[in-house]
Formats: structure tokens, sequence, C-alpha cells
């Protein structure tokens, strides 16, 4: 027993590296049954809960995996997720307030979120004055109640010493993806007001995985997933960022190359 | 170590404590004894074995050697002889009682020559004990071994098809033989113990999962101890990948009890006869060496379930159940502290482990420790005096973390008080409860591997610890669930650290939809992909530059249409080869993948064998049709009911015979079984002509793989029943003799049923719904349709390679990828991985 604690010992402490050969873990993942019958409720799910309720409803009929709900008490979503990703936030903002006038009040956070959003549409359309305006009368009294607002109002509004298509530390609020984080946000916030479930279970899975492969960082070497939008795996000699965005494609062909330990 | 071997060798000769707790550890030693190498052992025993009186003569030779011979030949050996084991098959009984006598044997060196003599006469009750003990694990061994069988028997028979792989089967059936030497040699002791069965019924047993850690995933990796597994566990024991593999989990249930039953009890098998003090055995082995083919083991971990009887000092005893323990000792001073460490370690893969001590009695002054510490830590000291050992003390409240210093921590504990003691392997934390009530954190970065440990140090002290059995004071299970958000906020923590520090807003979410969208374009879903992607980006003008990278055919609007387009295709190829149109597959695939059939020889292959499959059964449903219509006017006409079908599957079978059929058949048959039967012969004779072109093309081809899958294709032709019948044979894959198998199976099942008329009965079934034959076959079989499933896979994966994009979905790649990287997190011990359960979390 003095062996398996020193083996136990040598695995938390990271002292040796070991390595897993690219064989051995595709053998691995290989072996792993995945049913597509749970992966199509999967996306089912996130379908549903994240509001698209056409494409849930195309998914229904292709795939054969049936919605867990009526599909057409998704509608109000969907009409105030499209708006935000339309980057109509107004439209947005009223919708929920039919809705439900509760949800926006009882949610500072999310009433913060969508005004910065509005903001940013300002700034992106290029209607400085209006963004200034805005920011002082509707933005700033929030921030002054909470600093963690002020700060990402002062970052929001850095945007307008840049270039709107050149490269900024703050060009993320540019993206799709920040409309889309908002959205997400506004739609679960509906679902708790329906009592619903609200999240999805499908970034879970992301997030497993992206979490066993930073523990496995410290313990060996492996093929992992940097680039989770594609999904490739790679061979690299140490575990260096946690998430790959935008190099998948040079880093993606470096396979099979093993280095040694720390 | 060397602490402890003191204390074994410096063990009292029997005589100084009672018979009945010298029992027990003889029951310790067993397990102890287990992790010695046993096969050299091994052969001293056999020569033993045949002679049972050679008890008397065990002062004669050395020391040692006279242990062997009186351990293993005093648990009578009769009934191991009246089973038929051979030397061999009884070696994990008396290897087990071997080391026991080893141990003895050095026992008594080191206490000099005398004690040998007097040690002798206690010896055939300890180790028919010994025998009972691992009787009482016996009829475990035995029972699955009966359930194996009757479990794949079953599976042959009401579920042919569901997916029991061959690797499943030779995976099994290594398993199967050392159970079954095991169960043999288990037989044996049961005969021998069966005068002393009330000494086993008393030692507490870990065989239940204790339900706080039913929130974990060591559901999946618990090893439950000696209890019988298909009435306590359903599901619990197994990794989860094979769980997945029976897709209706629920629907299957019975069958997963089958299963679990089997892999349960070979577990259980495998590893109390490898030895299992260690409460992990397997990451050590894993560890160790870099094999290959680890997944195959499956990761089970026990569980501490009592005191040892070996692992304390002589100051300290137990009572039967070993889970009362009470001072003997002395009790003036410190050096006459006496520690006790549990049977086993506690294997981190638990997330969070609990036991609680319940004070029954505080003695003089309640110098009670409890704790955990390390197996090397010495045992004249409580809990918390020594490195490795950690500790909370009755008398003051203080907390003792590996000195002799305490610091105040909590409450004082006295008689009726019960103590809780929580290791978190998440953070390597110990916490501490009383009476219920939560204390706190008050030891942090515990290290190596970790006993449950109490100890005591004044006269009168006794406490009852509860490793699990029964219901505990505190709540664990709320403070388990807890742990579990703990653990995934944390993991949003980190995630929401390591997306800031690359600057990179919500790049999992932003995958999401990518992964999605990839998923749908993969599998075909065009039109949900075609939604999905507007839905994705409403407005495709007004993209900003985006942090999509050069992702093929998701990134901007053009590309993702033309994956779209590209899903579309895949999708009406699929269509049509599902839809038994291999013709129509063929054409598409030529229009719009040009070059790739003949790029391609296996996808060609693949494709000209289903289609000849599908020639044949549809030449064969005309003279299916005529088949039922024939018994349907034969109801009533037992015999000649019995003859003509005879005459009609000979047809299917080879369409030469007809002649002499048309003869029998003719006097029921209606006219339009007549042109049923024209229309069918018709078509196999194409079939046929199809086939002949099909041997021609490839008889120069020596490739087994193509071979193989043109007997299976035309094994078709070999049944009277081609579209059932294909598709066992394209199931089994690349198995020639496919045939054999499937027809001794459905004999089977004819056999379970009636035995007498196989077909016959078959066929009668059928008469109460003509028309919906095929569904009969296929709810047994259900092939047909996988087998066009699985040429339309061959298909699409073909595409996607030619077209350079990935053979599975990204989507698919990344569950692939957690499933695996958890599961060798928990290999490696990883305490936090625990509360992670992809099962649970992600798909229920």
């Amino acid at each position: 027993m003095s062996n398996s604690q020193a083996t136990n010992q040598a695995a938390n402490a990271g002292a040796v590296k070991k390595t897993i050969t690219r064989e051995e873990w595709n053998a691995r993942l290989s072996e792993v049954q995945v049913d597509r019958e749970d992966l199509n409720k999967l996306i089912m799910n996130y379908l549903i809960i994240e509001g698209y309720k056409d494409a849930a409803e195309k998914f229904s009929q292709e795939s054969g995996a049936t919605p867990p709900v009526n599909l057409e008490s998704i509608q109000d979503r969907m009409i105030v997720r499209t708006a935000i990703q339309r980057g109509n936030i107004e439209e947005a903002i009223e919708r929920v307030n039919d809705l439900n006038p509760e949800i926006l009040d009882t949610n500072p956070k999310l009433f913060f979120h969508l005004q910065q959003q509005r903001l940013i549409e300002y700034i992106r359309e290029g209607r400085i004055m209006e963004a200034l305006e805005f920011a002082q009368e509707e933005l700033a009294p929030r921030g002054e109640e909470n600093p963690e607002f002020l700060s990402e109002l002062e970052r929001t509004m850095s945007l307008l010493a840049f270039e709107l298509n050149g490269p900024s530390p703050v060009s993320d609020l540019l993206t799709p993806a920040q409309r889309q984080k908002l959205a997400s946000e506004l739609n679960s916030a509906l679902l708790i007001s329906q009592s619903q479930e609200k999240d999805p279970k499908l970034p879970s899975l992301l997030k497993m995985c992206w979490w066993a492969q930073q523990q496995l960082d410290e313990r060996c070497i492996y093929p992992k997933i940097k680039d989770f939008t594609r999904a490739e795996l790679v061979m690299e000699p140490m575990g260096t960022g946690p998430i790959g965005g935008g190099t998948g494609a040079g880093s993606a062909s470096s396979t099979g190359a093993v280095a040694g330990g720390a | 170590m060397s602490h402890r071997e003191r204390r074994r060798s410096g063990r009292p000769s029997p005589e100084e404590t009672h018979p009945g707790l010298r029992v027990q550890d003889e029951d310790e030693e067993l397990s102890d004894a287990d992790t010695h190498p046993r096969s050299p052992r091994t052969p001293i025993v056999r020569p033993a074995n045949p002679t049972p009186s050679s008890s008397a003569s065990n002062s004669t030779s050395t020391l040692e050697t006279t242990a062997d011979v009186t351990m293993s030949s005093s648990p009578s050996p009769t009934p191991q002889d009246t089973i038929g084991a051979s030397g061999d098959r009884t070696s994990a009984t008396d290897s087990a009682s071997t080391v026991t006598g080893q141990s003895h044997a050095s026992a008594s060196t080191s206490s000099g020559g005398t004690t040998a003599a007097s040690v002798t006469p206690l010896w055939p009750s300890a180790s028919d004990l010994a025998q009972s003990a691992l009787s009482t694990v016996s009829p475990v061994r035995h029972y699955p071994q009966l359930h194996l069988r009757s479990a794949r028997q079953q599976q042959n028979v009401n579920h042919p098809r569901l997916p029991l792989p061959d690797r499943e089967d030779s995976v099994s059936r290594p398993r199967s033989i050392t159970f079954g030497t095991l169960k043999k040699a288990s037989l044996g002791g049961s005969g021998a113990s069966s005068s002393t069965t009330g000494a086993s019924g008393k030692k507490s047993r870990m065989a239940v999962l204790p339900s706080y850690l039913r929130q974990t995933t060591f559901i999946q990796h618990f090893q439950p101890e000696g209890v019988q597994p298909d009435l306590n566990i359903s599901s619990s024991g197994r990794e989860s990948t094979k769980r997945r593999r029976l897709s209706g989990r629920r629907r299957h249930a019975d069958m997963d009890q089958y299963e679990d039953s089997g892999s349960d009890s070979s577990g259980a098998s495998s590893d109390s006869s490898s030895g299992s003090e260690a409460g992990f055995s397997s990451p050590e082995n894993e560890s160790g060496t870099s094999t290959p083919m680890p997944d195959h083991k499956p990761l089970r971990y026990q569980l501490p379930s009592r005191w040892s009887s070996t692992d304390k000092t002589d100051k300290t005893d137990l009572l039967e159940d070993d889970l009362q323990v009470f001072y003997t000792g002395p009790g003036k001073e410190d050096r006459d502290a006496s520690a006790i460490r549990a049977n086993r370690s506690i294997p981190p893969q638990c997330g969070v482990y609990y036991y609680e001590v319940h004070i029954k009695s505080k003695g003089q002054s309640g110098y009670i420790g409890v704790g955990v510490c390390n197996s090397t830590v010495a045992l004249d000291r409580l809990p918390g005096w020594e490195p490795q050992s950690w500790g909370y003390h009755g008398d003051d409240g203080n907390s003792f973390g590996g000195c002799g210093n305490g610091r105040p921590f909590g409450p004082v504990f006295t008689t009726g008080d019960t103590v809780g003691c929580g290791v978190n392997f998440r953070d390597m934390s110990l916490f501490y409860t009383k009476n219920g009530t939560y204390l706190g954190v008050a030891f942090r970065d515990l290290k190596g591997t970790l006993y449950p440990t109490v100890g005591m140090r004044t006269t009168g002290e006794i406490l009852e610890a509860n490793f699990g059995q029964r219901e505990f004071v505190f709540d664990i299970e709320r403070h388990v669930k807890e742990e579990k958000m703990e653990a995934w906020q944390s993991l949003e923590n980190t995630l929401q650290k390591a997306m800031a520090e690359n600057n990179q807003v919500s790049t999992l979410s932003q995958s999401l939809g990518q992964l999605v969208l990839s998923y749908m374009i993969h599998h075909g879903y065009s039109e949900s992909a075609r939604q999905f992607s507007n839905d994705l980006s409403p407005s495709q003008g007004d993209k900003k530059k985006g942090s999509s990278n050069g992702h093929i055919g998701l990134s901007n609007g053009a590309d993702c249409s033309a994956a779209v387009l590209d899903a579309e295709r895949r999708k009406v190829i699929r269509t049509s080869i599902m839809t038994g149109d291999i013709d129509k597959a063929l054409e598409l695939l030529e229009m719009h993948y040009p070059g790739i059939l003949t790029s391609n020889e296996d996808l060609l292959l693949q494709l000209r064998c289903r289609k000849f499959v599908e020639m044949v059964s549809s030449a064969s449903s005309p003279l299916r049709a005529l088949d039922n219509q024939q018994r349907k006017s034969n109801i009533g006409n037992g015999k000649k009911k019995a003859a003509d079908t005879a005459d009609v599957e000979m047809k299917g079978k080879n369409g030469d015979a007809m002649d002499v059929d048309m003869e029998n058949s003719k006097p029921q048959k209606a006219e339009v079984s007549w042109d049923d039967e024209l229309e069918g012969l018709g078509l196999l004779k194409d079939a046929i002509r199809y086939g002949q072109f099909l041997q021609e093309q490839y008889r120069t081809n020596r490739r087994q793989s193509v071979q193989d899958m043109l007997i299976d294709a035309f094994s078709v032709l070999a049944y009277a029943d081609p579209p059932e019948s294909t598709s066992a044979a394209m199931e089994t894959g690349s198995k020639s003799n496919g045939s054999s198998g499937r027809s001794s199976s459905e004999s089977q099942r004819h056999a379970s049923r009636t035995p007498q008329h196989t077909h016959h009965n078959h066929n009668h079934n059928h008469n109460h719904h003509p028309h919906k034959q095929s569904h009969h076959h296929h709810s047994h079989h259900s092939a047909k349709p996988i087998s066009r499933e699985r040429v339309a896979t061959t298909v699409n994966t073909a595409i996607l390679v030619s077209q350079n994009l990935p053979k599975t979905a990204p989507l698919e790649t990344v569950f692939r990828q957690a499933t695996v990287g958890l599961s060798e997190l928990t290999r490696q011990g990883c305490g936090e991985a625990a509360f992670f359960d992809l099962e649970h979390d992600c798909f229920e």
C-alpha cells in the first residue's frame, strides 16, 4: 500500500506527467457509445430553451426528436430573442414588459445589460450624440448604484475611442456573440418567470469537457480539443491556453507530436 | 509500514485475547493477505490438501510450512474434493488461508518456538471461521455466475440484436473463467462453513452505496462488498459509457439488471481475489503502467466498511460487528494511546466521504480523537498527533493536524454525542459535525491515502462507527448536493476567469450555436440547419467581422448556405437508401459527388451489396404474401399447413424447387397468389443475375473484408425470410458464419415457446396479424432498418470525408472527449470529477 500512496501522490503533485498517446486516446474515444437519440434530445432541449422555435420545429420533423413542450409556448421568447439579435433593443424591452413587467423591475442587472446593449447599438449605428445622451441620462445613474455597472459602462463608452471596424480591446462588444449573450440572459429570465427550466443542458456538456481538459492538463499529456467549434483533437507538448478561439486552423494539423513532461 | 509490521509481529499469542476477537483477526488477515502474491504459495498448499489429518503434524516441520499445512488442511477439505475442484481451482481459498497461516507463523517466530505449540490447538477453529468468512462471499460469486449465463441466454432469446458486440463477449469470457474458478473455490468454502454460518453475519459490510454518494458519479464506480449484487444495486455499478450502450436504458431495465449482476459479480470476485484492503486497486495498476486498453478494466472502488482488526494496537478491541471499538489499555499516560484504522482507505473518487462515530462511553476522561490518517501513521498515538494524521478531540474540542499542539476548533464531545468526519476531495479539506450540526472545516491540504481513524486513551472508552450502513445523524446528502453546486460554481468561475484572460468573451456559448449547426449539417438535417443558421444571425447584412474563424461553411452566409445545400443533398441520398432505393442513391452520388464511388471501393461495395439485398427482399415479399395467404386459408388444418409452409419456405430458399411446391400448394391458392409468385420469381431472377454480376466484379479481389461483405450479402439467399436474415448478417458485420448464429438463436427462441414445432408455431403467430408480419420480425431483430442505416451512415461519412469535413460531428467529439476525460480523471483519483456527471447533468 505504500506503493499506492506513492503513485497517488505523484499523480497529485504532477511531478511526472504521463503521456497518453493519440492511438490510445482514440481507442478510448471510439469506445464511448454515443446515442444519437440522446444527442438529438440535447439539441432539442437547447433549441427550445433558447427559443429557436422554427428551428425546433424543423429539427423535430427531420430528426424525429419530439419536443418536450408545446412549441407554440416558445413563440414569445423567440420574438424577444429575434429582436435582440437584430439589435432592436427597444422592441425587446417593450415585449418583455408586455409579457411581464416585473421581470425587468426585479432584475436590475438584466435591465442594465439591455440598456448597455442599446448604447452599443447607438454607437454601432454611429448615433454618437444619442449615445452620449443616453449614457448620461439612463446608464450613469445606474452605474452609481452599482460599481460593477459603472465599470461596464466605462468599458462600453470606450468604444467611442476606437475605430468601429478596427481592432480594439473592446471590439468583442460589437460581435454577434454579445447580442447572443444578452438574448440568452433575457431568455432565461423569461423562462424563470414562466417557472420553466432555464438552463439548456448542452452548455453543461461543453463546460464539463472544458473542465475535464483543464484538470487533465495538470496531470497528463493527451490529445485535447483546443477549439470547441471545430472540436479537433490536438496533441500539444504543454497545456497552454484554455480555449483556442481564432487560431484553430493553424494548430489543428500539428498532430502526433509528443513531448516530455514538466 | 515498518510500524504496522511491528504491530503485527508483536501481536500477542492467542491466549491473551478472546477467541472471538482472534477469529475476526483471521478474517481481516485474509483480506490483508490477499494482497500478497499468491502463486508461489499455492504449490505448498496443494500437497497438504489430500491429507486432512496433517494438522497433527504441524509442530514437526519448520514454522512456516507448519502454518501452511495447518491452515489449508484444517477446514475439512472434503467439500472441495466432492466438488471435484482440482488444486488449482481452489487456489483462492487455499492461498488466502495460506497467507493467513504464514503471518501467524511469523508471529509465532517472533514470540519464540514455544508459542507454536500453544497456538496450534486454536487454529482449526480459527481457520474454519476464516473459511466461513470467505464463504459468506461465496453465494455471491456463485449466484451471479448462474445469472450471467441466464442473462446471456435471455439476450439471445429475447433481444437477439441488442448491441452486445463481440467485444462484450471477448471481455466477459475471460472474466467468467476467473469467475468459474472462484465459484468452485467458494463452493468448497461454503461446504466447510455450513456448520459455522453464525459467525459470518456479524461482520459489517458495505453492500449498498450510502445514499449521499448517489449524488455523485461514484454511483458508477462503487464496488459493493460481498452481497448478491442483483438484490441491491440495479444500475449503480457500471461505467457510464457502458450504461449508455443500451440506449433505451429504461426500456431494457431488466436487461440492465442482468448485465449488472454479471459484471458486478465478476468485479466482486476479481476484486476480492486480488486483495481489496486498499480501496482502489485499479488506479494503482493504472498509473503504474501505460497499458493500451485500460478502458476495458472497470473502474470499481470499495469503501471502508468497518474497523480493521489488524490495523490497531493491542490496547483496543473490537466487538463482533467490527464497528464498536473499546479501549483495553492501562490509560495512564499519552503513550498508552491507541488508534485504529478502518479496513480500507477512502477512494478519492467518491468526491466527499463521510462517516460518523457515536461515543457510547467517554470512559474515564474521554480522550477520544476522530479523524483520518495515512496508512503509515503510528497507532500508539491519538489521531492528529503525528504527521499525515488529522483529528478532532473530544476532551478539549481541539483540532490536531500533524502535531501535538491542538488548536481550538469545536465543542467538546462526550458520552452520547455523535461526531461526524467528512473528507472533501474537491479541495482536500476535512470537516466535522456534531450531533447533526455542521462544525466547519478543520483542516485543508490533506495528503496521501486516507483512512478513517479513531483513537482512545483512557479506560472504559467505547465508540461505535457508522460507515454508511445506517442513516447518518447529519444531513450529508444535502451537504453533497451543495458541494456539487459549489463544484459547478467554481467551474463557472474558472471558466469566466480563463475567458477573461484570453479576452474571449463567451467563446463557449458562441461555440454552442456552431456546434448545433454543424451537428445538423453533419447529419443532413438540412431544413433545421437552414432555419437555425438564419435564427443565429437574422440580419446577415450587418454582421461585423465576428470572431468566427474560417470554419468551413459556417462563418458567413454564402458558405453556410453551401453547407446547407450539401446537407440537403446528403439528406436526399440518405432518404433513398433508407427507403431501399439504392439505384437512386447511386445516381445522386454520381451526380453531386462525381468520382466518389470510384475512389471509394468500400462505399461502392456496400451500396451494391445493399442493392442486392433489397432486390432479394423485394422478390421475396410477394412470395411471402403468398405464403401468408396460403396459411390463412389453412387455419384449422394443422398438418397440411405445416407441410405447405415448409414448401413455401423452400421456394424462398431456392427458386428452382418451384415445380414440386406448386403441386402441393395449388389447391388452396387464390389466383392473386399466382401473380405474386410469378412476380416474385421474376424479381428473384433479377436479383440472382445481379448477384452473379457482383461475384464477377469482385472475384479477383482478395481483400478479406470485401469477400466477407459479399458472403454476408449472399447469405440472404439462404433464408426464407430475407429482410430478417440479411440484417442479422449485416449486423454481425464481418462475421461470415452469421447464418449459423442466427438459426441457432432463432431455434432457441422457438424452443423457449414450444419445443415441438419450431417453424410451425412461429408462423402460426403470424396468422393473427398477417399484414404485420414484417413488423413482427423486426420487433425481434429489427435489423433491416439498421443495415440500411449503416449503409446510409457510411455514405454520409464518405461524402463528408471527401470534402475534408470531420467524420464525426464536432458535438459528438466533444461528448466523447468529455466522457473519456472525466473517466481518466476518475482513474487518476481526481475527487472533484465525482461531481460532474455527464449522464445526469446532460441527459436526464
